[in-house]
């Protein structure tokens, strides 16, 4: 009798419960300017802005209209008019984060990218599989990337572990009214994403795929070059008939078109472009995940003998000090590194190296990604970059790891990364500088909405997006 | 030695020396590294050389220029623009082969070797550091951890390779090595009589290849389960047997002489009383020094006849004119339990072969030509000779000294081994004769 009361009180309040929960977001959107109306310009005035990694923090204005930085002006700077103003005082807002390498829009996708294993087995070709593909709506996931202050993400295929991994597309944190996955993304495939382990299938694989790929685009090239030598052979030798025989210039006129068939042909077969070959002639982005130092050393071992190189993105563990001055010297084609930010440790010894630290002192550019690829994970990436910072790396640096490199490596640097004019209004406000162990994210805004709110008065996390 | 080591665990305050002396240490090398880039004469002078293919050469000289050995010589100034090594008072001798190795310098343990290679491995480190330049790597066992101790698993893949540490260009000397049987221990006898009905289809095979090349046919296909014995019977590399008692000596003596094979006997554990034959038959073979002074599995004649201890047993296949090189007590590299009976320290291990009547010579034979014979790389290795390769060590004593350390390790004229630079060796202070 007791318990049944109990339990119709339970249920009654769990009743209300379900009231509130159902008239909250209602509230919000009726009292927050969560959504701006078409065309409409707001303007967020905040204590402090840090508009790319390196700037100083300064008080400033966004201006957004659609979505888009229309201008940051300076803290006292007059407001246009008609913009509706968004008081965030005492915020340090900053670009929305951007993580260059996720796998989490997958199902058991734990583990950190930089130490995901490489199946030595069975590489497969997964050159036509891309991240958008693997995205599933229905998962609340998507709508709570939004909490975790990054604002970008490059997601990649499902099964990632083979030779060729597949390429990856750039989304945004949904907002909850999407009904396609394609609506999230902002660049379908931002690269192509290969990885290496030492072993036999992979060395086959590899000669089977890259070295294929770079062969048929030297023999493209000499047949092209074989056909235009024909072609200005011919043309020459209609040249010297003409001139013979006549002064008349028009003659020469015909050798072109005898150049032009064979030209023309090729038109004829592309469908859709092969990433590989893309890759090879620069237009495709590659990310190059090799984590172990044995791997990195094969992995050069058999780079060096393509007949042709591209430049890629290194992604990798944390590496001793001989390695990285291996990898540096690698400089031409390593165009930026992507690590966790944890440290690695020099062999035979118990002593802690920064690895990211040695990167940068050399000058490369170095993107970091969350050691769990989870929202947790990424919840806590600036605990992570703490630590890195306090073994080294500078803080504009980590700030810059997150946001400015990720965007500049996925080819997306003048959309995110950065607050500054025609860019996306993504951006994260947070109470205190954020690599401060006890910095609180407040809200985040993805194109101008809010997708995030953390009351500091009540102490409640909007726990979704805010729809 | 083990008590010393551990009494000098580095001290905390040295960690944060040795790190910042690390990021420092490259500058003087600058020189060094720029001579080695230029193909420069090297010379090691004034030491003791212990060439191994000869006699002891005091004061002695060795140089070398791109890799290769040129001149070994007494009391030899070295060539103007040299780079010089000053040796005096230290001795010189050609690194150590081990004969077999496990799961040392490869990552993957399966498929190709060549392709599994690890220049960065630790143990490859620590081997190198103990003298090891050159060794036969076979993949780790996959249980049982390091016990190396086991018998050697059959038909693996192995391959020679040189322990450039940092380096996978000059790492792979050759693949595969040796041809290995995959015997189970059970039923011995039905084993060899299985491998003798193979080898009569192998040969049977190679002859009606013989006939199709004769006539520029097609060769008949090759059965997978065939190829092994194939490639013994084509003998371009040695195959390795491990037989238990003289019986099976016998049966692999007699096969190799019926088939025409090069054999090896890897701790064939009586077969010193059968030394004799072992020599005329040519046939080489790998002992360990050390190991269980008693063996359960044996029987008969030996109750009678009573046991050698291992540590006479090398100097017993030596006497009779064997060809030995020396095992470790166990064939890896181990990080955990007793210190001293591995890969690591295989010059104590021939050392202990001297105490069972061996001489020096012969010692240092059994870890540096004799496996290089064995492995059939004689030709670039196992001794100091004019065109070899030039992997030699410099060692603050005599290389069979329990107190000497390699202090410089050459492979193909290259340092890759320095115990000024050693992460672990440099803190265990010299302690020679005074």
């Amino acid at each position: 009798m007791r318990l049944k009361m109990y339990q119709d009180q339970d249920n009654r309040e769990r009743g209300r419960a379900r009231i509130v929960r159902l008239l909250l977001p209602a509230l919000l959107a009726f009292l927050s300017p969560a959504v701006a109306a078409d065309g409409e310009v707001v303007a967020y005035r905040a204590g402090k802005i840090i508009r790319s990694a390196g700037e100083a923090a300064a008080a400033g204005i966004l201006i957004v209209r659609d979505g888009k930085i229309e201008d940051v002006l300076a803290g006292g700077a007059k407001i246009p008019e008609g913009a509706k103003v968004v008081e965030l005082p005492g915020a340090v807002v900053l670009p929305g984060l951007v993580n260059p390498l996720s796998g989490i829009s997958q199902v058991n996708f734990t583990s950190g990218p930089g130490r995901a294993s490489q199946s030595n087995s069975s590489p497969s070709d997964g050159r036509k599989a891309v991240g958008l593909s693997s995205l599933n709506l229905k998962h609340e996931v998507y709508r709570r990337l939004g909490r975790t202050g990054y604002t970008t993400f490059a997601v990649v295929p499902n099964d990632t572990r083979g030779l060729i991994a597949g390429q990856a597309s750039v989304i945004r944190p949904a907002l909850g009214k999407e009904k396609e996955p394609g609506e999230l993304v902002l660049e379908k495939s931002a690269y192509l994403l290969l990885g290496f382990s030492s072993g036999k299938a992979w060395y086959d694989a590899g000669l089977r795929y890259l070295k294929k790929a770079a062969d048929d685009i030297l023999k493209e090239k000499a047949a092209k070059k074989k056909a235009e030598e024909d072609a200005r052979k011919k043309a020459e030798e209609a040249k010297k008939k003409a001139s013979q025989p006549s002064t008349g210039e028009k003659k020469p006129a015909p050798a072109p078109p005898a150049a032009k068939p064979a030209a023309a042909k090729p038109p004829a077969k592309p469908k859709v472009p092969d990433p590989l070959v893309q890759l090879f002639k620069g237009e495709k982005k590659a990310f190059v995940r090799v984590t172990s130092p044995a791997a990195l050393a094969h992995f050069f071992a058999f780079f060096d003998k393509l007949p042709i190189k591209f430049q890629f993105v290194l992604v990798t563990g944390p590496q001793p000090p001989e390695i990285v001055e291996m990898l540096i010297e690698r400089r031409k084609q390593i165009t930026a590194v992507i690590l966790e930010p944890r440290m690695g440790r020099i062999p035979e010894t118990s002593i802690y190296v920064n690895t990211a630290r040695l990167f940068l002192r050399s000058g490369m550019p170095v993107a970091f990604v969350p050691l769990r690829d989870t929202i947790d994970g990424h919840r806590e990436i600036f605990f992570q970059l703490a630590a890195m910072v306090k073994s080294g790396v500078l803080p504009h640096e980590a700030l810059a790891g997150v946001t400015s490199v990720p965007a500049d490596v996925v080819g997306l640097g003048a959309k995110v990364g950065s607050l500054k004019k025609g860019g996306l209004a993504n951006f994260a406000c947070y109470d205190r500088d954020p690599l401060s162990g006890t910095a609180r994210l407040l809200s985040v805004y993805v194109e101008g909405r809010k997708v995030f709110e953390d009351d500091p008065s009540t102490g409640k996390l909007s726990g979704e997006a805010i729809r | 030695m083990t008590s010393r080591m551990r009494d000098h665990r580095i001290p905390a305050l040295l960690l944060s020396f040795v790190l910042s002396a690390f990021f420092c240490a490259s500058l003087g090398a600058e020189e060094t590294r720029e001579k080695e880039k230029k193909s420069v004469v090297q010379a090691v002078v004034g030491a003791t050389v212990l060439p191994v293919s000869g006699p002891m050469v005091r004061r002695g000289t060795v140089t070398w220029k791109d890799g290769k050995i040129l001149e070994v010589a007494a009391e030899l100034a070295a060539p103007e623009g040299a780079l010089v090594h000053d040796a005096k008072g230290l001795y010189v001798c050609p690194g150590f082969v081990a004969v077999v190795a496990m799961g040392v310098g490869i990552e993957t343990s399966s498929g190709n070797i060549g392709n599994g290679l690890n220049p960065w491995d630790r143990e490859l480190t620590i081997a190198l550091a103990n003298g090891i330049t050159t060794m036969q790597v076979l993949p780790a066992p996959f249980f049982g951890g390091f016990g190396q101790d086991g018998p050697l698993y059959g038909g693996s893949n192995s391959a020679v390779i040189k322990l450039t540490q940092g380096d996978l260009g000059g790492m792979l000397v050759k693949e595969p090595a040796m041809n290995y049987f995959s015997l189970p221990t059970r039923q011995r006898e039905l084993n060899y009589f299985l491998l003798r009905e193979r080898f009569k289809q192998a040969k049977a095979y190679l002859a009606k290849r013989a006939e199709a090349r004769a006539k520029k046919a097609t060769p008949p296909k090759l059965s997978s389960s065939l190829k092994l014995y194939v490639a013994v019977l084509e003998n371009t590399r040695p195959t390795i047997f491990s037989p238990v008692n003289n019986h099976e000596v016998k049966i692999v003596l007699s096969l190799s002489r019926e088939y025409g094979f090069d054999a090896v006997l890897n701790e064939p554990k009586d077969a010193w009383m059968m030394a004799a034959d072992l020599a005329a038959a040519n046939v080489p073979v790998l002992v360990k020094s050390r190991g269980p002074d008693f063996d359960f599995n044996t029987t008969g004649p030996l109750f009678e006849k009573g046991q050698m201890a291992p540590v006479r047993r090398p100097a017993a296949f030596v006497r009779a004119g064997c060809q030995v090189s020396i095992l470790p007590y166990r064939r890896g590299i181990s990080l955990s339990g007793l210190a001293g009976r591995d890969l690591a320290t295989l010059h104590v291990d021939a050392a202990f072969a001297v105490r069972g009547g061996m001489s020096n010579e012969d010692a240092l034979k059994a870890i540096t030509l004799n496996p290089a014979r064995t492995l059939r790389v004689d030709d670039r290795l196992g001794s100091l000779e004019k065109g070899k390769d030039a992997d030699l060590l410099i060692l603050s004593g005599h290389p069979l000294d329990y107190r000497s350390f390699v202090l410089k390790a050459f492979i193909n004229g290259k340092l890759y081994y320095d115990r000024e630079k050693s992460r672990i060796y440099r803190e265990i202070p010299l302690t020679g004769d005074k």
